[in-house]
This record gives structure tokens, sequence and C-alpha cells, in this order.
């Protein structure tokens, strides 16, 4: 079955764990900033987003 | 989101300060008000969006939104004010958004300029009684209720009818990204790609050894090309769709001409007609490209079937295959020593060498199974390969036709591009060298799409390869290794996010696709069905007896306004009940319809069915209407809803022989200005 025809249900059930619990996380962040997405500081903003993920990345990768 | 009361004071028509509240509970969820043309009804509509946005979107443009008897009342040099005052419920809070603007008398004239930028202030009283006021009140609002889709909920009913083209089809998609909240998705995905992995490639070809550097920033290169195409991909997208936009601007004009409207219509026709058969001819090819892909190579196989079937019957002729006595029977002979003539086996005698000889020539069965499987599938070839040929012929012969039907699209429209670039009328001339020139603008942005989106294939190809390449180098250092570690992970979590990005918007586009379909059956008075297909465009499709599902693509102003209403409709429904789904993400909201002339050009049985539908669209919904489209069948369906009404009373400036009043308009020396009055005055 192509990933066209899955459900986001089973792609979530096909990836890893840890993907599935970092992508969770990196959506919480995502949604934490949502009001920022049309206004001017959305640039500086966006370097913290970054840097966030980026952390979560390094954890689950270290653990 | 219930709206509850919006105060205006000196927008537009609207004289000092008026109020209109409004009721939403079940048996009252209709607001009505009337006016005639030019009384402020799309100023009320518009009312909304700029005190939530601070931004109105007139037909005709950018205009001056200070009422001007209050500019007339004060002297050149003063300052005077208008502002809006919006209240509502939502989440069990209530909100009251407030805007104002000053603005200067600059001269005699009734000139005025904004005193600086208007800013809007918010606060609300939640559940608990608690009164609060929003630090940032533009984001605020903007998360109450998205800007994106303030189109889709106060909406004008007259220019609904675009969403059913083709141009309309990306504001399809940006509803639906909003409305899932996918803008989340795809902003992580954004932030993973562009910030966080770029990084992290960087980390690692930091710390990498020199074959593998290497690999690192030649994937660096092809990904930054990429970027780069899809950003003009992107860009020519916009432009193309800009271009679009202003095509149906001028194709809207065209219709107000009576002298051209019947060969606009025809042209339009004639257009649509062309894109459903371009997207025929597409299908037709992906087809046969399949088809050829899975066959083809039968059209080259004659001389081989024939050769390989020659050699088969040979054996088959000398006893060879199928050999003419299995194996087993003499592995069966063997074991049991003894031959079914009565003949003693014994080890070594001489009957039992024969048969081990006849053993040895025997076939295994798995030797006669594919001997039979190669012989039946070379019986069927030549059969396959007809049914290939006429396949393709049938193809050919439908892609001749439409080919032919094309080009003599094309001449129709040549000939009424050139029919109308050479009219009296001189709008008509300059909107027709305007359109040639979008037109032509238009096809070499729609090449660069095309070029863009072959280059990108290409580099994802190149990018797969280097990938393989990557996972053969073995890391050299715990660091190395560790970075390694980092870049994959991440590069992972973007894969799973980009999944989800496209699987998500695919199981909402099928969700609402079969939304719009129950909405637009029900209204629709003739056997057509409706899509939202994979391009995000809003389809109308008929079953034709024999040959089965086909596009219509004629559809006439009031199927547009039916298909259109029924996806705004059906976006209201969905956008309800994903607000009732426990997703922490993908929330959905209750909000309100307000729209602008609903029942637009529609004739008296769409207005009726339409009507019937307006208390189901949404929780609240408030209709301008004028007199024309409020009819009695429109007032019979809707009048057990109504919880308030309101007439737009207008004062006109007298004129020449225009001096007598009626309900709506009164006659009057100064300025024109609306009042607002509680109740229907009737026809």
């Amino acid at each position: 079955m192509s990933e066209r025809s899955k459900s986001p249900k089973q792609i979530l059930e096909a990836a890893s764990p840890k993907a599935r619990k970092v992508v969770n996380e990196i959506l919480s962040i995502e949604h934490e900033y949502q009001s920022y997405r049309n206004i001017g500081a959305a640039g500086s903003v966006e370097k913290e987003i970054a840097a966030r993920i980026r952390q979560l990345i390094e954890r689950e990768v270290k653990r | 989101m219930r709206i509850l009361r919006l105060k205006l004071k000196n927008f537009r028509q609207f004289y000092g300060e008026c109020e209109l509240r409004f009721l939403s509970d079940d048996t009252s969820r209709i607001t009505v008000i009337h006016g005639e043309n030019g009384s402020g009804k799309t100023s009320l509509l518009n009312a909304f969006k700029w005190v939530l946005y601070g931004k109105t979107d007139f037909d005709t443009g950018e205009q001056t939104i200070l009422n001007e008897l209050a500019l007339s009342e004060i002297a050149p040099g003063a300052v005077t004010e208008l502002s809006l005052e919006l209240e509502f419920e939502h989440e069990e809070a209530t909100y009251t958004v407030h805007r104002k603007q000053e603005f200067k008398r600059t001269g005699k004239a009734l000139d005025a300029e904004p005193i600086g930028k208007s800013v809007p202030t918010l606060s609300w009283i939640d559940e608990r009684g608690k009164y609060e006021t929003a630090k940032n009140p533009a984001n605020r609002i903007n998360q109450l209720i998205p800007e994106q889709m303030h189109s889709y909920f106060f909406f004008n009913g007259e220019r609904i009818e675009k969403l059913a083209n083709v141009s309309a089809s990306g504001e399809i998609r940006d509803a639906i990204k909003t409305l899932m909240g996918l803008e989340i998705i795809d902003r992580a995905s954004d932030h993973l790609g562009r910030l966080v992995i770029k990084d992290l490639r960087k980390e690692a070809s930091e710390t990498a050894s020199a074959d593998y550097r290497e690999l690192l920033e030649k994937e660096a290169k092809i990904n930054t090309e990429i970027d780069d195409l899809k950003q003009e991909r992107d860009t020519a997208t916009k432009s193309s769709k800009g271009f679009q936009t202003e095509l149906d601007a001028i194709n809207a004009s065209y219709e107000q001409i009576a002298d051209v409207k019947a060969k606009a219509e025809q042209r339009r026709s004639l257009e649509n007609e062309r894109g459903t058969i371009e997207g025929e001819l597409e299908s037709l090819s992906q087809e046969r490209m399949e088809l050829v892909s899975q066959a083809g190579a039968l059209a080259f196989l004659n001389d081989t079937v024939t050769s390989v079937s020659n050699v088969l019957e040979d054996c088959r002729k000398r006893g060879e295959l199928p050999y003419k006595i299995r194996r087993t029977f003499i592995d069966d002979l063997l074991h049991d020593a003894k031959c079914i003539c009565g003949t003693e086996l014994q080890e070594g005698s001489q009957a039992r060498v024969a048969l081990e000889g006849y053993r040895d020539q025997a076939t295994g069965e798995d030797l006669e199974a594919a001997f039979t499987d190669v012989v039946s599938n070379l019986r069927a070839m030549p059969r396959e390969r007809n049914r290939l040929y006429a396949q393709l012929s049938t193809w050919s012969a439908k892609e001749s036709d439409y080919n032919k039907r094309l080009k003599a699209i094309s001449e129709e429209l040549d000939e009424i591009s050139s029919s109308l670039g050479s009219s009296d009328i001189e709008d008509v001339k300059r909107l027709e060298e305007r359109r040639n020139e979008l037109t032509q603008l238009q096809a070499d942005e729609r090449l660069k799409i095309i070029k863009a989106k072959d280059a990108i294939e290409l580099l994802n190809d190149d990018l797969a390869k280097i990938k393989k390449e990557i996972d053969k180098v073995q890391s050299k250092s715990q660091k190395e290794d560790l970075a390694r570690q980092k870049l994959e992970f991440a590069e992972a979590c973007k894969n799973l996010v980009d999944s989800l990005h496209e699987a998500l918007a695919e199981e909402t586009r099928h969700h609402l696709s079969s939304k719009v379909n129950d909405t637009f059956q029900s209204i629709l008075r003739k056997d057509f069905y409706a899509e939202i297909d994979q391009d995000y465009t809003l389809r109308i499709f008929k079953d034709v007896p024999g040959v089965g599902k086909q596009p219509v693509s004629e559809k006439s102003t009031g199927e547009n306004q039916v298909i259109s209403l029924s996806f705004i409709a059906s976006l209201v429904n969905l956008a309800k009940e994903r607000n009732k789904a426990k997703t922490t993400f993908f929330k959905g909201g209750v909000y309100p319809l307000i729209m602008d002339s609903p029942f637009g050009a529609l004739d008296r049985e769409y207005r009726e069915k339409i009507a019937q539908h307006i208390p189901d669209l949404a929780d609240q919904v408030i209709i301008f209407a004028s007199n024309s489209q409020w009819s009695k069948e429109v007032d019979d369906k809707c009048r057990p809803f109504i919880g308030k009404e309101y007439s737009l009373v207008y004062h006109a400036p007298k004129s020449k022989g225009r001096e007598e009043d009626s309900d709506y308009v009164k006659r009057t020396d100064g300025p024109e200005f609306t009042m607002i009055e509680e109740g229907y005055l009737g026809h």
C-alpha cells in the first residue's frame, strides 16, 4: 500500500515510537506558537522554535 | 462562536451610533437584514471584517470608511472618529472587540485622511465571570476566527460562484488546511527542513570523513536546488492564480455588458470544455503509460513467442515435456521394488537399472507445472497482444477526437477573441487586450510550474541515489556517528510529518467532498453529483448511460452558486464536527454564517431550495437581502427560524425626478446615510 492511501492512524502506527513521540512534541511546540503565524515577530520566534525542535531530537538520539 | 451584537459609529453609510442585536437559539437562528441596493448591506458585511481584522473587501476597491455626514459636520483640519464594536460568545466566554479609527478632514471637500492605524482592543468575561483583556488582540482574534477562513463565514453571495472555478482550488486547499489545523503540520515540516535539518547537516558535515562529507555536501546542494525550484514553482503558482483572478474579473465584466454577454458566456463554456478535455487527455496519457509499462513488451515478442512455442511443442512431441511417466510413479515402483508387470526390482538388477534410467528422464512436478504455465501464457500472449493493440487504437481514436475538438474549440475561441478585440465598444476592446496579455502571462507561469516540477522530480531521483550511497559509507568516529544519527532521526521525523500532512489533507478532502455532494444533491434539481477532486477543484459530474461518470463542463451560474454554497455549508459543518472531536491540534470550531445576497442570481426554484436549507447551514445565520431576493417563497421557508429582523432605511440625496420617499428610501438634502430600524418593513 502506498503512503498516499494510508490513513493518518496507519501512518502513525507504522512509525517508530521514538519518531511518533518527537513528532507529537514538535506539533505541540508549533501549536503553542500558532498565534505568531501572521505577525512580524514570526522571524525571531522561528529560531526559538527551531532550537526547541533540535533539543528534542538531540535528547531522543542520546537516549 | 455566536455573534451577539454589532455597534457601529460613523461607519460608511451608518451615521452616528447604530446597534444590531442577534439571536441564535434553535428556533431563532436566523437574523435577516433587509435593504435596497446601496443601502449598506455590503458595508455591514465589511463591518465584521473591519472590526476583526482592520480590513475591508469592497468590490469597488479601497474606499473611505468614514461616514460622509459625520465628516461634513466638522471643520477642515478637525478630527472625528469612526468605531465598531462586536460582541460574541465563544466557548462559554463573552468577547468584545472594539476598533476605532480617527480621521482628519483635509479640506473643504469631503476628504479625510486616517490618523495612524486602527487598533483593536479585545476583552472577555470567562465562564467564572472573570474579566480579562488581550495583550495582543490581533493574535487572539486570529485564533478565535482565523483570518484565512473569514471569506467562508462572511461571504458575498453574488461572488461565491467563483469557488466553483478551477482557479479557486488554491483557496479550497487553504481552507481545508486551516480548518484541519494542517498549518501546524506545514510549519513543523518547514521548520524541520529549512532550519533544523539544514543545521544538523552542517554539523554532520563538519564532523564527517572525506567521503561522507562529500556526499553530504552533494545532498545539501541538491536540497538547496529543490528548495529554490519549489520557491520558483510556488511563485509561479501564485502569479498564475493572480492572473486567473484578474481573468475572472474581466470575464465577469463582460457578462455585465449586454452586447457581448452571449459571446463571453460561450467563451466560458468553451474554456470549461477545453479544461475538461485536457483533463481527459491527461488521464488517457496516464492510462496508456501504465498499460505500456505493464504489457508493452508484448508488441515486440511476436517472434520470440513463436520460437519458444515451437521449441516446447517439439519437446511435447518427443514426449520430453511433460514426460510420459511421472517421476513420483517411478519413485514409488523403486520404493516397492516391484514393477507393475510383476517384475522384482532388486538392487543392481537389470530391470531396476533400466527403470532408474527412466527416472532421470522423467520431469519433476515443478517443471511440469512451469511447463503448463508457460504454454498457457504463450497461448494467451497473441490474444493479449491483440487486446493491447485494440485498447491502444481505441485510445488513439479517442485522443484524435479530443484533439480535433480541441482544435475546433481553439478556433472558436480565436474567433471570439478577435471579434471582441475588434469591438466598437472601447471597454470591450481594452478588456480583450488585457485578457490576451493575461492569458499569455498565465501560460508562461504554467510552463514555469511544469519545468520546475520536472526538475524537482529529477533532483529527487538524484537525492535518492545519494541517500543510498550515504547508507553505505561507514562512520569513523563516535562524534561523527552521533551527528549522523541526529540528522537521520530529524529526517525520519520530517518524513513522518510530511506523510501525516498528506494523509490528513486527503482524509479531509474525502470527507468534505462527500458532505458537499450530500448538500448539493439535496438542492440541485438535476441528477448531478459533486466532488472535490485531487487538485482541490469543485467539480460537477453526471452519469451518462453506457458511458459512465462524465464531468459537466457547462454549468449555469445557478449551479455554480449551489455548489459553492454547498461547499461553504459543508465547511462550517465539518468545522463544527471537528470541534466536538477530542483532538489536540486539529480543532475546528462553531462558526456563524454571514451571507450578503446568498440568493444572488438564482431562479425561483433554487432560491426556495436554498432557503429551505439555510436554517441547517449553521447554528447562526445572518442574511443580508434586498427585497427582490427576499421573495415570498424564501420568507415562507425562513420565517419559522427568524429571531431578529432589521431594515436598512437609506437616506439618499435628492435629485431631479427622484424626490419621493418609500419605506426603504428617504430623500435628504445633505450627504447620504442609512438608519437601521428593527423589524421588516415588507415589500
